[in-house]
């Protein structure tokens, strides 16, 4: 083969290795792109964490308590329709404390519709439509029920009804920021409660 | 090269609280205002690189604001991000009318402000 030939042979072997090593740099940067994406994601999500953590145990007023669970529900999870019942001073029922966007009644019974069942349960209650026919009338829009615990012993609820319109469900990030909202909205609103009995004794 | 100083409006402490967390991680700097009124006031004292507002605020909603911001001259070529609670068209035309440069929906994504903020920035 002529000396030409080969330098032309060898120059074609060249380009395609180089073109190949291209596409592999490309898929790697696409990668690592994706990766820092995903990255940034978690680090808003536990910020998310952080932030309504940190904005329930800034204040020991029940009213500041309740707004910041208000901020905390609409900016951070996408819902303003919430309603928060705490447990009577008998323990019977539990009674609506605030409400937001929504027409909800003063009492929640044990046993009692979707919310009375979540008290019974004491777990996080995401109703789907296999729940709907038990649901009461102020019930059919609800996207999830969180029992607000301290100690493992619930002492209130908090609902969520219809999301914000660009919110097209719950996820994961969203469960965790629930879970936490569970356990540090009832131990901020409990003391704030405390504390507020206190200052009416006194 | 200096920070970016960045204007950050919203009467929910939450928001503000979690907006300014994200955009110091990007090394933003971070200054804030409650209401629509307090957010003129500090545009023409702190001469922000950009505003992210809020659209529902006492006092001047953040299209209001945006508006004003937007009729002077001093401050009219400051870009503008308003965050609405509603992604839907009546909301986003008003924001797009009183001049707003972008707008991110509730609940914010940081992902998608950091994109909207790098597009305002570098235009």
């Amino acid at each position: 083969m002529p000396a030409a030939d080969l330098f032309a042979d060898r120059l074609r072997n060249e380009n395609a290795a180089l073109h190949r090593r291209l596409q592999q740099i490309e898929a790697q940067a696409r990668e690592l792109s994706e990766q820092c994406v995903e990255v940034e994601r978690h680090n808003a999500d536990l910020a998310n964490l952080y932030v309504a953590s940190l904005r329930l145990h800034s204040t020991l007023k029940r009213d500041e308590v309740l707004l910041a669970l208000r901020e905390v529900v609409a900016n951070l999870v996408g819902c303003e329709q919430q309603a928060v019942w705490w447990r009577a001073d008998d323990g019977s029922h539990l009674r609506l404390i605030d409400s937001w966007n929504v027409d909800v009644p003063g009492r929640v019974e044990p046993g009692v519709g979707l919310l009375g069942r979540a008290v019974q349960a004491g777990a996080t209650l995401l109703p789907g439509s296999a729940d709907r026919p038990q649901a009461l009338p102020h019930e059919q829009r609800l996207t999830a029920v969180v029992p607000l615990k301290v100690d493992g012993e619930l002492h209130g609820l908090l609902a969520l009804f219809e999301l914000l319109p660009q919110k097209l469900g719950l996820d994961a990030p969203d469960y965790e920021l629930l879970d936490l909202l569970s356990t540090q909205a009832g131990a901020a609103l409990l003391c704030s409660s405390l504390l507020t009995a206190r200052e009416d004794r006194s | 090269m200096s920070e970016k100083k960045i204007l950050l409006v919203d009467d929910s402490r939450t928001s503000l609280f979690m907006e300014s967390m994200i955009l110091k991680r990007h090394h933003y700097e971070v200054v804030t205002a409650g209401d629509g009124e307090e957010a003129i006031a500090k545009v023409r004292t702190e001469r922000p690189d950009l505003i992210v507002m809020d659209v529902v605020m006492p006092k001047k909603t953040g299209v209001e604001a945006c508006r004003a911001l937007k009729d002077d001259p001093a401050t009219r070529d400051i870009p503008i991000i308003l965050v609405t609670t509603r992604g839907e068209g009546d909301n986003v035309e008003k924001g797009y009318e009183a001049g707003c440069n972008h707008y991110v929906t509730k609940p914010v994504d940081g992902v998608e402000l950091i994109a909207k903020v790098r597009d305002c920035l570098e235009a």
